[in-house]
This record gives structure tokens, sequence and C-alpha cells, in this order.
């Protein structure tokens, strides 16, 4: 069940009222309930694998919790050590056969077709479950902090099961910290049933994030798919134009799916955490990251980056364990060459920017170049987002190969003269199309903008204006979305992207 | 508190309204299904004599004007294009929850196809028209694949798209549409084109095919509905270009009808062509359908027939029928201004346009003045008040009823008029003297002329609010034509 899908339309507001009306101490329950039911929309035995993973993490904390109550010696700190080696070998386990079996297959027959030995066949097909490494992230992140001491083990299966699988978060995060979401969802009865901001600040996020998803990333989809599917047809300017459209189309759909997510939790009185902050106007790909999938780039940072030593350690170790994490970080977005690339990418330009930022530093400052103007920001910023898009052509291409020709056609296969012949309408967005996505991409650059200036997001943002503004912005986006949003029977509800990490 | 739920209330009412604004310029507004399905909601209760449901073999070539003015039969063409027996299915028992005609009559033409669903536009065309009710529900579920029933139930996921193809015509009242007004009376559907077709060969076919599965039950189901609500019912086909193979499932639907008995009947109208004194050289549009003409040598056939076999009575003269009065009327004047638009000679032309409620514009332009035969183009357009002689160069004159409304040389340069309630006519004569002057003459906003050289005659019917056309006699060596071009 896709939150663009109408199903949604319909289940939502049917689980919202429903939690509201039902006795407060059962909300918890309702809340599993349809949660487990939100998750087998999809397939119902997908139940299983995420029920499996709650019990063994939900066992885990208890067995830690209890180790913890004894009094401490080596003996307990080594008992509590396999219980956490156990629950990710387990939940690692589920996940390496299911996301990367096929990668290490094809990777093991690779290896032994050079030797010359006859490949391995697999018998059967296994079926990514939809959000496997967001539930698994999260379940192990729970149990990590209550090794850590940094939360108690929760007591209530169901109310942990329903951490697990809350659903506006299950299939693509945000990955929520233990910490934030059991706590709330033990006290999800004391939540007022009419809190007027809080539902219509809800409403907002949800109506902004459909517009993202539907308006722009689908549309933006459109040239994307048309140019990189036949991209060996295509120069310079066309591969860029998808290139740029695709960062457009990954970010709304991405950022999109959290607002939604983030918006209908808000709406039953849950706050999850912001999972984007304008990453596009970041100045450097470090703060990039600090911006792009906080809860994905904090989870690694809390839970392999600093374990591994963080930058308290030599420069080399700090730029072994910065390849690492992005390196894994990579691999974690898909089992391919081309995510690990992608991933390799960001980690090189942080250690190289590291690296070259004494020169730098004193070029600009041999050249009197001046760092507290718009100018300087702006390049900053352009060099970021270029950078970012380099590295995106790795993750939007089918493989390595087409990654790299793609890269070597855009500097080789200068064409500027389809700016004015017209053939850019016909890359699937024709004049009205791009008119429509120029006009949604200058409201998602006036949001952001505002968003980056001032921090607040469109909900606290219209929460401030008069009663004609809001509803006018309201109305817009609603039938923005009814009239120029991409679904019905000719498009099927187009999946998020990020569902098959 | 109160200021809040006034708030919400204030809010999803203006939401309503917009959301019904949207409803009406974005719906799909054809005429071939769904307009004949929501108009058939304000026909008076137990007032059709005979229904026509099916596909287009019905709504073009089953002319209602025809039954009425000439037999006065209220007949309603029911159908939609490319209708499935399914479909016809779902029609009839909506059709039957308000009338009780004497006959039912379903065209058997798809009942030969293959599929269990047809293209997006027919399921569109074929349910769009339903009101909302467990019905509407059913024949959605019977046309539609699962995956999309939904999107075809709220109807608004299928035609938000269409933000790129909105003309004038989607923010008009529905009915006030060009076509709505000029063509489409009680569901039929008229063509005045005409596409010579080769004759049918004599071939006698007495073998049977089994219909599809799906259609032979929707075909059952409907014999069934029916007879449970004891109204005859005739299954038939109308003449057209017909394949030997689709005969076939003609006998096979013969059989069928047999096993029902009294009160369902089969015809294949097929063979009978000749008899009726149809020409398939000029009275089809193409190889099913027939152009109004041919629809009206169909339509007296069939009257015939019905009249014969039904109880059916003449309400001609009776009031409650005036909506039929109204389209004979019409019908007339569409069958009026195809006879201008098919005259061809001058003089003819002009003593057709002569009636009081058409605008015309003349206007003449090249050096007609030296034209051989000025006199006589001169005397046939004095009838009008129109004195060439007195024209300077390129001329222009609006008319209506033997009074010139605007003639070019005069102190004003621009005339318009509006005509009905969607139409402006803008006649400019011209800016500066003689020559230079370049008259222009423009129906809202598109400019006509149909020759260069030569006269030409742009004709509004104001009382059917339709543009007629805009004829042109040209300008050849020296003399101007008398057919039009």
């Amino acid at each position: 069940m896709l939150f663009n899908s109408i199903h949604f339309m319909i289940f939502f507001p049917v689980v919202v009222g429903i939690y509201f009306l039902i006795p407060r101490k059962a909300r918890y329950i309702w809340l599993l309930v349809s949660s487990y039911y939100f998750y087998m929309s999809w397939n119902p035995e997908y139940a299983l694998l995420i029920a499996c993973s709650t019990l063994v993490t939900y066992v885990s904390g208890r067995q830690l919790a209890s180790l913890k109550k004894v009094p401490q010696s080596p003996k307990t700190a080594v008992c509590q050590k396999w219980v956490v080696a156990f629950c990710l070998a387990v939940n690692l386990g589920i996940l390496v056969f299911f996301k990367y079996s096929d990668f290490i297959l094809n990777n093991f027959n690779h290896m032994l077709g050079i030797l010359g030995v006859s490949q391995v066949r697999r018998k059967f097909d296994i079926l990514l479950p939809v959000g496997i490494s967001f539930y698994t992230f999260q379940a192990l992140g729970y149990t990590i902090d209550v090794y850590r001491g940094k939360v108690e083990a929760e007591k209530n299966l169901l109310r942990y099961a329903l951490f697990v699988s809350f659903f506006p978060q299950l299939v693509a995060g945000p990955i929520e910290r233990s910490g934030n979401l059991i706590a709330q969802l033990n006290h999800v009865e004391d939540i007022r049933l009419w809190n007027y901001e809080r539902i219509t600040g809800g409403a907002v996020l949800m109506l902004w994030g459909l517009f993202q998803k539907m308006v722009i990333a689908d549309r933006a989809a459109l040239f994307v798919d048309t140019v990189y599917n036949g991209y060996w047809r295509y120069g310079s300017i066309e591969l860029i134009l998808a290139t740029v459209l695709f960062a457009v189309q990954i970010y709304c759909d991405f950022s999109s799916y959290s607002l939604i997510a983030v918006g209908a939790a808000r709406v039953m009185g849950i706050r999850l955490m912001e999972n984007f902050d304008t990453p596009y106007f970041a100045r450097s790909v470090k703060e990039f990251w600090r911006r792009w999938h906080v809860s994905l780039s904090s989870w690694f940072r809390d839970y392999l980056y600093i374990p591994l030593g963080g930058s308290r350690c030599s420069k080399l170790c700090c730029y072994r364990n910065i390849m690492i994490t992005f390196l894994v970080s990579g691999l974690w977005h898909g089992a391919s060459w081309n995510f690990v690339v992608w991933g390799g990418l960001h980690g090189a330009y942080q250690v190289i920017g590291d690296r070259l930022r004494p020169v730098k530093m004193r070029l600009e400052d041999r050249l009197k170049i001046k760092r507290d103007c718009f100018s300087y920001k702006l390049g900053q910023v352009l060099t970021t987002f270029g950078l970012v898009n380099v590295a995106w052509v790795f993750f939007r291409a089918a493989s390595l190969k087409e990654a790299f020709f793609i890269l070597g056609r855009i500097v080789t296969g200068w064409n500027p003269w389809v700016l004015s012949d017209q053939s850019l309408y016909q890359l699937g967005l024709d004049v009205t199309e791009v008119h429509i996505l120029a006009v949604s991409l200058l409201a998602l650059f006036l949001v952001d903008q505002m968003k980056y200036k001032t921090g607040k997001t469109l909900d606290l943002f219209l929460r401030e204006q008069l009663l004609w503004f809001r509803w006018l912005v309201l109305f817009t986006l609603l039938f923005g979305i009814i009239i120029y949003g991409i679904y019905g029977p000719a498009f099927s509800a187009a999946a998020f992207i990020y569902f098959q990490f | 508190m109160i200021r809040k739920t006034v708030k919400i209330i204030a809010f999803f009412l203006i939401l309503s309204v917009l959301l019904l604004r949207f409803h009406q310029v974005f719906r799909f507004k054809f005429n071939d299904g769904i307009y004949g399905m929501e108009q058939f909601y304000r026909e008076k209760e137990n007032s059709l004599d005979a229904i026509f449901f099916g596909s287009s073999h019905m709504y073009v070539n089953v002319n209602t004007s025809v039954l009425w003015k000439e037999y006065g039969i209220a007949g309603y063409d029911l159908g939609g294009s490319e209708q499935p027996v399914w479909n016809s299915y779902y029609y009839v028992k909506e059709a039957l929850k308000t009338q009780k005609p004497s006959v039912l009559v379903l065209d058997c033409f798809t009942a030969c196809r293959t599929g269990d669903y047809v293209d997006e536009s027919r399921i569109i065309k074929n349910t769009y028209g339903m009101q909302l009710s467990r019905d509407k529900i059913d024949a959605v579920n019977a046309s539609s694949p699962e995956s999309d029933r939904i999107g075809y139930l709220l109807e608004y996921p299928t035609y938000h798209g269409r933000y790129g193809d909105l003309s004038r015509s989607d923010y008009r009242k529905y009915a006030d549409t060009d076509f709505m007004r000029s063509n489409s009376w009680k569901g039929q559907y008229l063509h005045t084109s005409v596409h010579s077709q080769p004759e049918p060969e004599p071939e006698e076919v007495t073998e049977t095919a089994e219909l599809d599965e799906k259609n032979e039950a929707y075909l059952r189901r409907t014999i069934e509905l029916a007879k449970e609500a004891e109204v005859p019912i005739l299954l038939m086909v109308v003449p057209y270009v017909t394949d030997p193979k689709e005969t076939k499932f003609y006998n096979r639907i013969a059989e069928i009808a047999e096993e029902y008995g009294e009160g369902v009947d089969f015809v294949n109208f097929n063979p009978l062509w000749e008899e009726m004194g149809l020409d398939f050289s000029v009275d089809y549009m193409d190889n099913c359908h027939m152009n109004y003409q041919g629809s009206e040598k169909f339509t007296r056939y069939l009257a015939e027939y019905l009249k014969a076999r039904y109880e059916l009575s003449d309400h001609r003269g009776d009031s409650t029928y005036q909506s039929y009065d109204t389209m004979a009327w019409y019908y007339d004047r569409f069958v009026y201004n195809d006879q201008i638009r098919k005259t061809t000679e001058l003089p003819d032309y002009l003593a057709k346009l002569w009636i009081p409620d058409y605008v015309t514009v003349f206007f003449i332009k090249g050096d007609y003045k030296n034209i051989s035969n000025y006199e006589e183009v001169r005397d046939l357009l004095a009838c009008y008040g129109i004195s060439l002689d007195e024209a300077g160069g390129d001329a222009v004159w609006a008319v209506q009823n033997g009074t010139v409304l605007f003639s070019s040389g005069g102190e004003e340069y621009c005339w318009y008029q509006e005509l009905g309630k969607y139409d402006v006519l803008t006649v400019q004569s011209g800016q500066g003297d003689g020559k230079n002057r370049i008259p222009q003459v423009l129906l809202n906003d598109s400019p006509h002329s149909a020759v260069n050289d030569g006269l030409n005659i742009l004709t509004y019917d104001l009382e059917g609010e339709s543009f007629v056309e805009c004829a042109g006699f040209a300008i050849v060596d020296g003399e101007m034509e008398m057919g039009k071009r």
C-alpha cells in the first residue's frame, strides 16, 4: 500500500478515526494491527520476517536487561556481547540472505568464471521484502541502545512490535531511535483526541509530501527514465539535465515519503525525527550528509563510524573510518557495485576535501578571495551539488559500465543545439509538462529556502499566516496534486524509489 | 472550539464547491456514450416506447428523429462506443428502473467480439454516464480489471490528466457545447459525410459459431432481465459491410433467442438492405455507419417492423412529448444546414440562405469589378441589399434577414455581434483606403476565408446556435465561378 495510492487515502482516515474512537488502552494494539495490515498488503508472507526480527530483538533486549541486573563481571560482559552478536547475526543474516544473496552469488560466479570453474545456480527466487533494511536497522539500533544502557528494554512485546512496525515509517523510514519512539508509544494512551494545530500541521506535511512525490518526483521521472533508458542516444545536455532531474526526483521521492510519514504520525500524536533538511543547499559533501537521510546517516555515525573510532584517532584511521562507513552505506542502498561506488565516491569526496582544505585556504588567501559573500557560498553550494550529481549517475545507472559511459558522454558529447531545436520536449515531458515542472520546482525552492533560512517547515510557516493565505496555499497544493499529480489507471501508482533499499 | 469548527466546515464547503467545478470542467464529455446516458435520466418516467441499446450501430443508424416525426414513436438510443454486451446489460437494467417501454432493442454487433475487457476509452464511455448506484459499481467491476476498478469508479483518476486538452467547450455548460446543441438528441449521433462502400455480396451462411463465454452470459442475462420485466426484446443486426464470419455468430444468437421463445426476437437486417432502399454508394460514412440519409431509410424500415410486431402508439400532438418536437425541429435544421453545405451553385446557395434566423457575412476580394460575369454576381447579391457598384477594393457586408447590419467603407472599420451564449462574430473591413483594405471575418478568434480571390460567404445559424460554413466562390481567369470551392 503506497502512500500515494487510493488505498492509503481510505486506510489512513479509517485507522485514525478508529484510533481516536476506541478505548485509549487499546490504541497501541490497534496501531499494531493496522501496521501489520499495512505491511501485509504488499505480501502477507513478509509479516513472518518482521515478526521474526521483532522477536529476536525483543528477546535479546530482555536478555540484556536481565544480564544487566546481575552483578557485573567479565563473564556477564562477555554474555552481553554474545547476545548482541547473536542478535546482529540473525538480523543481518536475514538481511543478507534476502537482499545480498544474488549479489554475492553473482560475484562468486564471476570469480569462478575467471578461474574457469562452472557456476553455481540457485534453484529458487528470492523476493526482496519491502523496507527490510529500514526495520532491521531500527531493531538493531534498539538492541545496541539497550546494550549500551541508553534505553530500558521494553517489557511489553506488543508495544515493542509496534515500535518495529509502526506503519508510517515502516517501509522507508525515518529509521527511528528507540529512545524517541518507544517512549512515545508507551504513552500513546495520553494523546489528546482533538488538537487542531497538531492534526492540521500533520495534514499539511502529508499534503506537501504528496505534492513532492506526485507532481514533482514522478513528473521528473518521465524525463529521467526516457534518457537513462536510452542513454546511448543522447548527448551532454540531455544527460546533464536527466542527472540533475534525477537529483530532484530522488530528493522529492524520498523526502516526500518522510514528510508523509512524519505528517501521518503527527496526526496520531507521535513525533518522528526529521529526515531531510534542505540537502541541496549544503556547502560541502560533509554538510550534505548532515542534511540528507538524517536518520540513516546518524545511525551509521552512532553505530558504525564512532565504534570504529570516529575522528578521535589518527588522520589515516579517520579516513579509513569514513571510507568504511560510506562503502557500507552504499551497500545498504542496494546490492550492486554501483551503490558501493556511489558510497565510495561520497567517502572519497570527504577525504579528498579534507586533504585539500589547507591548500584551498592558502590559495584563496593568496588570491584574496572573499569568503563571506553570497557568490562564494553559492559557488560552494553549486560545487557540492555538482559532486553529488556525479555520484547520482552511479546511483541511477543500471551498471558501472553504463555509469562510466554516461560520464564520458557528458564530457565528450557536447550538443548545445538541443537547447533550441525543441527536441528536449520529446523526452517524456512536453511543453505543458515542462511548465508544470518548472512552477512546481519554484515552489519547492521557495519552501526549502524558507526552511534553510528560518528553520521553519511549511506547517509552521502556514500556522503564522492569515487564513486566506493559508487556505490559498492548501487549496493550491490539493488541486495541484489532484490535477497535475501523476496517477490513475494510465499510470499505476509509482513506487517510491527508496522502497528497494 | 466553535471558531475552529466553523473554519473546518467552511474549508470543506469551499473544497466541495471547487471539487464540483473541477469535475464539471475536467470530466469526459463524450457524446458517443456518456452524454446519451446522462440525458436519459431526464426523460419522464414511463414515457419511452422503444429503447435501443448497444454500439454505434444503434445510435448512429437508428434515427430517433425519424421515428418521432414519421411514426410518433418515442425512441431513445441508449448506447455507447463499441458497447460490450455486459455494458448493454447494465444499461438495460438502469433503463428499466424508470421506463417500461413497448420494446427493448439490443444490438448484436459486439456480441461477436472476444476478450473480457475493452480499451480504456470504451470502459469510460460505457460506464461514466451512469449515476452512482450498486449497478454502476457492478458495471465498472464487469468492465475493468480489478486493479483499475477504483480509478474508474472514482472517475477523477482517469480525467484529471486532461489539463493539457481542455478547450473552451469544457468550461461551458455541458448541454451547450457545439456538438450537444446541434447533433445529439435522444441519444442519436448523426453523420453527414458520404463514403461509398462495397455492396455486401449475397452469401448464405448457415453455420454457427460459439460466442465468447462472457458475451453469451451477459446476453442471456439481458434477455432474462427483459423477460422478468415483461418487456419484449428484439436482438438485431443493422446492415453494414459484414464479414461472413460474423454471420455465424449472429446465427448462434438467433438460436439463443429461439430458446427463450415468445417475447424474444432476433432479426439480422443485413440481407434486407435492398428492400430498405439502402444505397451503399451514398448512404454510408464508413463500413459500419450510415450517414443521416441512410439512417432515415433504415429507420423507416425498422419502424414499420416494430409497429407491426409490438404495441407502439403514436404520441405526436401529445404535449408531454414536447422534447421530441424540439428534437424534430433541431433535426430539420440540421438537415437544412447540411443541404446548404451540399449546395454548390451560387444562385441556389444564396436562395437557401434567405431565411430569417441566419447571420451571413459576404466578403469579396480581388479584382471582382473586372470579372466577365460582374453583372450577374452584382444582381444576385443585390437581393441581400448589397451594392457591389458602391464597393471599392476588398469589401465586406454582414446581413441578417435582408438587412445589412454592417458594411465596409463606412467610418467604423470593425463590427461584432454576439451569437447565442458563447460565440462572437467579428467583421473587420480593414484600415486604409481602396486596395489597401484587407477585410477579415472571425468567428470567436478564428479567421475564416475560403478563397483569396473571389466571394466568401460565412453563415451562422442563430436559432440552432451553430456555425454552418464559410463557402468560397473563386475568381478564375477573369470570371467568378458559380460552383462552390
